[in-house]
Parts: structure tokens; C-alpha cells; sequence
């Protein structure tokens, strides 16, 4: 165990956040330009990497935010990722936005709102700590159906926080099978249907 | 002794997830297509999210294969070369991350081609076309006339002013109920087919322009078609498809004569997906035996999209030391000059 990661999370339509853990010192490195992931993403990971004096071989392994969120971002994300696991041969662990919320607010019940494209949203109806349903939902149907419902958002989490659901995945060895990735879309009808 | 020269080459513009390894500029020694016409087939044309889902899901399997193919490792590999211009933005990002990931983490030069200029030299892949010659693109995304000078020296001097040829091959299939993509079966069924039978017209030919303009051509089939069943006229499908088949390479040959002549130019390259087509290479073939012109088609594979004639354009850039930084973008209609 070489005591060093990476996480990439392009799943905001604004933000590029990559954070490196380099013997459990924690940098973080974001871009909030709009519609800036593509351009923006390997050169942040080869600064990140250089300004720590640590190349991708230093890595254990590389974390991903799987989603929901814009999935442009995402794919960026997860090419960019899927390569390079797939020439160093670094393992990848993914985790998602819901899973983080979830955790964060230590959530028993209510629903998980992650805000989407046109009025939309993701959500996870949470019921006994376990994840009943995701979906995307109109702000008009979120209203109508779970206007009884505790509401929680995606919030400034620290990184410290973000660290250890990543270190106990790692120890838990929840790796991901490289090639077959793919981001968390929380698709519904034709999108669905067409990609199994 | 100098060292092999071996490039990578990736080309997601559309539906198709291609790798392709390119040893010293001509050797092609892999070219994966992975197609997704099924996927697409149901709706009669392409939808970019899935296409873009696709292109992610298989990528890695892709490359793998590319280098399985070329008996080659990652680190033979001397640059990445990527298709970063024309396309399907939510493809195009796919194939460029991919590109930018390889880069860092093999530490090589990144270079960026446009997929015309891939398309353009894709009939140079094996042999030699000499300059200037007048290039002919065809194919679902673009129908250019391009007096090509010489390397990365090009002139637009004919454009579509409406859809471009392969898109309206698709479109008719669909008006008349065949599968997509319509290129491959509206040919097929031509050769069985008179096409004499129906007049179509030859759209722009009694102008003094290079310009396609195919869209109208469509809407004469869908109206046949309307009339025909209507009245209950017996038909057969394949008289119609050989008369709008022939309608339009007509039309192409018509403005591609035009376009040697005006340039003085007796080379003719006919590329991109279309060039496929049997019957246009039949015809474009006579017409330059009878006109003293030599006429040009790639190899079957590299008619429709590839990452081989992204290589081999990479390659003369690598000559050229001509790198990209790894904050390329991608530009979803960028002019090729």
C-alpha cells in the first residue's frame, strides 16, 4: 500500500473537483467555470500530481463519483479514468452522490434531491437507512408526491469526510471492473430501454 | 536506424467507437470499428446520448483490441492522435478524454486531426494520390467538393446547402420503410432495380454552382411513393431506389466534372462513407475513362468512419512536431480551413 489516491468528480454541471490524498494529506484542486470539464480535467490531475511530487504509479487507486449529475461531466470523468486505470492497471472505486448525502446527513428517511437539466431532479427515496427508489422527478411531481418528506441536498461536505468513505471501500477492496464502467445516469424510458 | 513511429488513433465523432494503430505513416496494422447501426436502427437514425453511452462503454475494450490486433504494448506507442473536430459533441468528448488520459499516463504527444482531413487522406492509406486533386466527401455527416493542394493545403470549393448525401440515402430508406442505415440497402436493392423508371431531378445542376442541395430529392421520392399507393399502382421498390440512386450520383459526378474543369485538375478522390456505394463507383469510374480523368476510392474499410485515416494524417503532424497541449477541446462543426 503505497498510502496515496486520487478522486475525480465531474458529476456538477460546474465544477471539476479532483482531490488528491497523499500520506493522508489532503489537497484539493477545483475549477468552476461552466462547461470547462473537458478542457480542464487531465491537466488538473497532472498538476495536482506534479505539484505533490507523485506520478499516477504512486496511486492505489483512483475514486470516481459516479453520479447522478451532468452526464457530459461524467463521461469525461470516467474516460479519463477507465484509461488510466487501464494502462497502469490502477484499480477504481466508485461512489456515488446519493451514497454520500446519504452518509453525510446520516439519513434514516426522507428523499435525497439532486438537482438536474430543465426543473428536474434526481432523488432517492431513502425509508429505513435503505434506498427504496431513484429516479428523476419535475419540481411540479416532487411537490405534489413528497411534499411530507424530509428533503436533503447535496452540501458542502469536507474532504475528510469524502476520504473516509473512500478508505472504508478500499478496505472493504470494493473495486470496480475497469473496462465494463459506467456512470450512475438514473435513466428512465427510451435511454434505459436501449442501453442495457 | 531511426525508430518506428506508431500511432494510436481514436475517432468517435459519431456513432462508430474506432482505434486504429499506424506504423510509419502507411502501415496500417489494426483498424477496430465498433458499430452501433443496431443500436440505432430502431429509430431510423442516430441518437447522440446513446451513441455517446456506447462510445463509453466500450472504449477500453476498443484500444485493447486496436493493440491485440497490432501485436504492439502501451509503451510502443510513440503518439495519440484523436479526431477533436466534427462530430457529435457528447461523442467527441469521449474519445478526446480517452486521448488526453492515454497522454498522461504514457507521457507521449498528444495531436489533433479534423475528421474531413482524416476522411480526405483516407484514400491515401496504400497508395499515392498525386497533388492538386479535387476531393469529393461523401457520406451521413458531409458532402464537400475540396480542391486538395497539397498536405493540410485545402480549398472548400463545393458545399450541401441542405442535408448531406448519406443523410438523405437514410431518410428515403425510412420514407420507404427500410432499415437503417439506408446507404447499404437502397444500393443493394438497385441492382435489381430499372433506373430509368422514375424521373427525379438533378438537383442545382442548371446552376453555375459546386453546391449540393439533396433534401428536396427526398421529398420527390416521398411524394412517388404517396402517389403510387394511393392510385394502387403496382411497384417495385427496387425501380425506385435504383432512379433516386441514380438521380443522385448523377448529380455528383455532374458538379465534380464541373469542379476539375473550373481547376484545371485531372485526379479525382472520392471518399467518406457513400464512396462505398457500387453503383457510384461504377458510374464515376466510366465517366473518367471516358473523360481522361483518374478517379480514386479508398479500400472498402476506410469509406466509413475510421480511426486508420486519423493516423495517417497524425503522422505527417507528428513529422511536423505539430502537438497539442492536454486542455484540447473539441469543436462539434469546425470549418476545415
Amino acid at each position: 500500500m503505497k498510502n496515496n489516491f486520487l478522486i475525480v468528480d465531474t458529476s456538477q454541471e460546474n465544477l471539476v473537483n479532483v482531490v488528491l490524498s497523499n500520506q493522508n494529506n489532503l489537497i484539493n484542486l477545483k475549477n468552476e467555470n461552466k462547461r470547462e470539464c473537458l478542457r480542464n480535467l487531465v491537466p488538473m490531475i497532472g498538476e495536482i500530481l506534479e505539484n505533490n511530487n507523485l506520478t499516477l504509479e504512486d496511486l492505489d487507486f483512483i475514486g470516481i463519483n459516479s453520479g447522478p449529475g451532468s452526464w457530459t461531466g461524467l463521461r469525461i470523468g470516467y474516460s479519463t479514468v477507465k484509461v488510466l486505470s487501464l494502462v497502469l492497471n490502477i484499480p477504481i472505486i466508485e461512489y456515488n452522490n446519493f451514497e454520500l448525502i446519504k452518509k453525510y446527513s446520516n439519513i434514516r428517511e426522507g428523499i435525497i434531491l439532486i438537482k438536474s437539466s430543465n426543473d428536474n431532479y434526481y432523488f432517492s427515496e431513502i425509508k429505513d437507512s435503505e434506498n427504496l427508489v431513484d429516479g428523476i422527478i419535475s419540481e411540479i411531481d416532487l411537490l405534489e408526491k413528497y411534499s411530507n418528506k424530509e428533503k436533503f441536498y447535496l452540501e458542502n461536505y469536507s474532504l475528510e469526510f469524502l476520504k473516509s468513505v473512500l478508505d472504508e471501500k478500499f478496505l472493504n477492496k470494493n473495486f470496480s471492473s475497469t473496462n465494463d464502467l459506467e456512470p450512475y445516469y438514473v435513466s428512465t424510458g427510451l435511454y434505459k430501454e436501449h442501453h442495457e | 536506424m531511426n525508430k518506428d513511429i506508431y500511432i494510436l488513433a481514436i475517432e468517435t465523432s459519431c456513432d462508430d467507437t474506432a482505434v486504429s494503430v499506424v506504423k510509419n505513416g502507411s502501415q496500417v496494422l489494426s483498424n477496430v470499428v465498433w458499430n452501433q447501426n443496431k443500436t440505432h436502427q430502431k429509430f431510423g437514425g442516430i441518437v447522440p446520448e446513446l451513441s455517446a453511452r456506447k462510445h463509453l462503454k466500450v472504449i477500453n475494450y476498443v484500444i485493447i483490441e486496436a493493440l491485440e490486433t497490432a501485436k504492439i504494448s502501451f509503451s510502443d506507442i510513440s503518439a495519440v492522435a484523436v479526431n477533436n473536430q466534427k462530430g457529435l459533441i457528447r461523442s467527441l468528448v469521449v474519445g478526446v478524454s480517452a486521448a488526453k488520459a492515454l497522454c498522461l499516463s504514457l507521457n507521449i504527444p498528444l495531436i489533433s486531426v479534423h475528421h474531413i482531413e482524416g476522411h480526405i487522406f483516407s484514400n491515401f492509406i496504400g497508395k499515392e494520390i498525386s497533388f492538386p486533386h479535387i476531393c469529393l466527401t461523401i457520406s451521413g455527416g458531409h458532402n464537400l467538393l475540396i480542391c486538395v493542394n497539397d498536405y493540410f493545403n485545402y480549398q472548400i470549393i463545393g458545399n450541401t446547402l441542405d442535408d448531406a448525401v448519406g443523410e438523405v440515402y437514410d431518410k428515403v430508406a425510412r420514407v420507404l420503410g427500410l432499415s437503417y442505415p439506408g446507404g447499404p440497402v437502397i444500393d443493394k436493392l438497385s441492382k435489381n432495380g430499372d433506373e430509368t423508371k422514375y424521373k427525379f431531378s438533378r438537383p442545382m445542376t442548371d446552376l453555375d454552382s459546386l453546391d449540393f442541395s439533396f433534401s428536396g430529392l427526398k421529398t420527390e421520392v416521398s411524394r412517388l411513393k404517396s402517389k403510387l399507393d394511393e392510385t394502387q399502382t403496382n411497384y417495385k421498390i427496387e425501380d425506385i431506389c435504383a432512379s433516386f440512386q441514380k438521380a443522385v450520383i448523377d448529380t455528383l459526378i455532374f458538379k465534380t466534372l464541373i469542379a476539375c474543369r473550373k481547376n484545371n485538375i485531372k485526379n479525382i478522390s472520392v471518399v467518406g462513407g457513400v464512396s462505398a456505394n457500387s453503383r457510384l463507383r461504377e458510374l464515376f469510374s466510366e465517366v473518367g475513362l471516358k473523360n481522361n480523368l483518374e478517379v480514386f476510392f479508398p479500400e472498402l474499410q476506410f469509406t466509413t468512419d475510421n480511426a486508420a485515416m486519423i493516423g495517417y494524417v497524425a503522422h505527417q503532424k507528428f513529422l511536423k512536431k505539430e502537438f497539442e497541449k492536454l486542455d484540447l477541446e473539441v469543436y462539434t462543426d469546425e470549418p476545415l480551413v
